[in-house]
């Protein structure tokens, strides 16, 4: 029998065990984005831009962390910018050890162009799981979306030292589905919907989750509209490939499971949805953690809001979830 | 375009019942005519019997489906 593929930090071993878990009704991700430093210059690239002012400091996401579990949040996702430059190693391992010290379960998002053998056994000792960019299979494709020469071949090797620590393991199996610590990201567009197949077979061949985002079209996509696919292509290419391949197959969750989030951006910005940049309000102004989970939880669980927005995402109005 | 050649495939597989019959037994060797990546290969060759029966041709139209996914 096909097992289904599951990623844990976005999904838990509790789950997989049988347990609900209420998505619908309590905040059980925590979002930072410290830092949009990144090393490369992606055409899609939502934030594009290298700005680094007023980025948040460790203290202040120490804080966050420390008290999320009281909130009952269990997961902490980590993105960027590129959290695995060597400028920002050490805050990343800071807020590693601190959200592994608390109990939470991080999910890292990295392009793995700094992944060394050292840096993922850190995060593997720690239990995280990681996100690594793959938008193509063709190389001189990939290197042209992240306008980086040489950035595919360090992806293919980042997948390998990955795969040589615990991170490349099963976390946890039944009969149906195995929960896993490696997840494969690709940010679909008219470069690369017909490798969606190709795609989500080279997942399963790692034992890896394929996710797949919607282009979200801000920052450096803005100017780029040849990345812009017929929502109907992307979904029916899309459809195929989760059809052929079984393990990849998942039940879209209505609403999105990223309206359990709570986001913190890099300047204080609290918002829902890590990508959506429809900001409620700001972690330096209202003081904590819990206090930012008021106001999103107020907005979430508002009726009014969820008859807008249930099923939709905040950054494509027509209904597809992302992932 | 490989994505293409995978769907020209499945459409001859709702068609033609002695390809979908080889494309189930002798997938390796079907697959040699047409330009796939080694994943759109690897894709095919472990189609199941029941994931090829869902291919089906719209009455109305000329277009194919399998399952529910226009193709």
């Amino acid at each position: 029998m096909v097992k289904k593929i599951r990623l844990q930090g976005l999904s838990f071993k509790e789950e997989l065990m049988g347990q609900k878990i209420d998505f619908d009704k309590s905040i059980i991700y925590l979002s930072l984005i410290p830092f949009e430093t990144c090393n490369y210059k992606c055409i899609y690239c939502h934030q594009g831009g290298d700005n680094r002012n007023a980025e948040l400091i460790i203290k202040e996401m120490s804080c966050l962390i420390r008290e999320a579990p009281q909130l009952g949040i269990r997961s902490l996702i980590l993105l960027g910018g590129e959290v695995l430059l060597p400028s920002v190693w050490n805050t990343t391992r800071t807020i590693v050890q601190e959200a592994y010290d608390n109990g939470l379960i991080t999910l890292i998002f990295t392009n793995g162009s700094e992944l060394n053998y050292e840096k993922a056994q850190f995060l593997a000792e720690r239990n995280v799981s990681v996100a690594l960019k793959i938008d193509s299979l063709v190389e001189r494709k990939y290197d042209e979306i992240t306008r980086q020469p040489g950035s595919f071949k360090k992806s293919i090797k980042s997948i390998e030292i990955l795969k040589n620590t615990s991170i490349g393991e099963v976390v946890y199996e039944n009969e149906k589905e195995k929960l896993v610590r490696l997840l494969f990201s690709t940010v679909g567009c008219e470069l690369n919907y017909n490798e969606y197949i190709s795609l989500a077979r080279f997942a399963t061949n790692h034992q890896a989750r394929w996710m797949m985002e919607l282009l979200n079209y801000r920052g450096n996509a803005i100017g780029h509209s040849e990345l812009i696919i017929p929502l109907e292509e992307h979904s029916d290419a899309l459809r195929l490939a989760i059809y052929l391949n079984p393990e990849q197959a998942h039940d879209f969750h209505l609403p999105c499971r990223m309206l359990s989030c709570i986001s913190i951006h890099k300047n204080g910005e609290i918002g829902i949805c890590p990508q959506d940049y429809d900001f409620l309000g700001n972690i330096r102004n209202v003081g904590s953690l819990s206090e930012a989970y008021k106001i999103v939880e107020s907005k979430v669980q508002s009726n009014k809001w969820r008859n807008t927005w249930t099923g939709k995402c905040p950054i494509k109005k027509e209904g597809i979830p992302c992932h | 375009m490989s994505l293409k050649n995978v769907k020209i495939i499945l459409i001859r597989a709702a068609t033609d019942p002695n390809f979908r019959s080889r494309l189930l037994n002798e997938a390796e060797k079907v697959l040699q005519e047409y330009e796939l990546t080694q994943e759109e290969k690897q894709t095919l060759e472990r189609l199941s019997v029941e994931q090829l029966s869902n291919l089906s041709v719209k009455n109305t139209s000329k277009d194919f489906y399998l399952s529910d996914i226009r193709i």
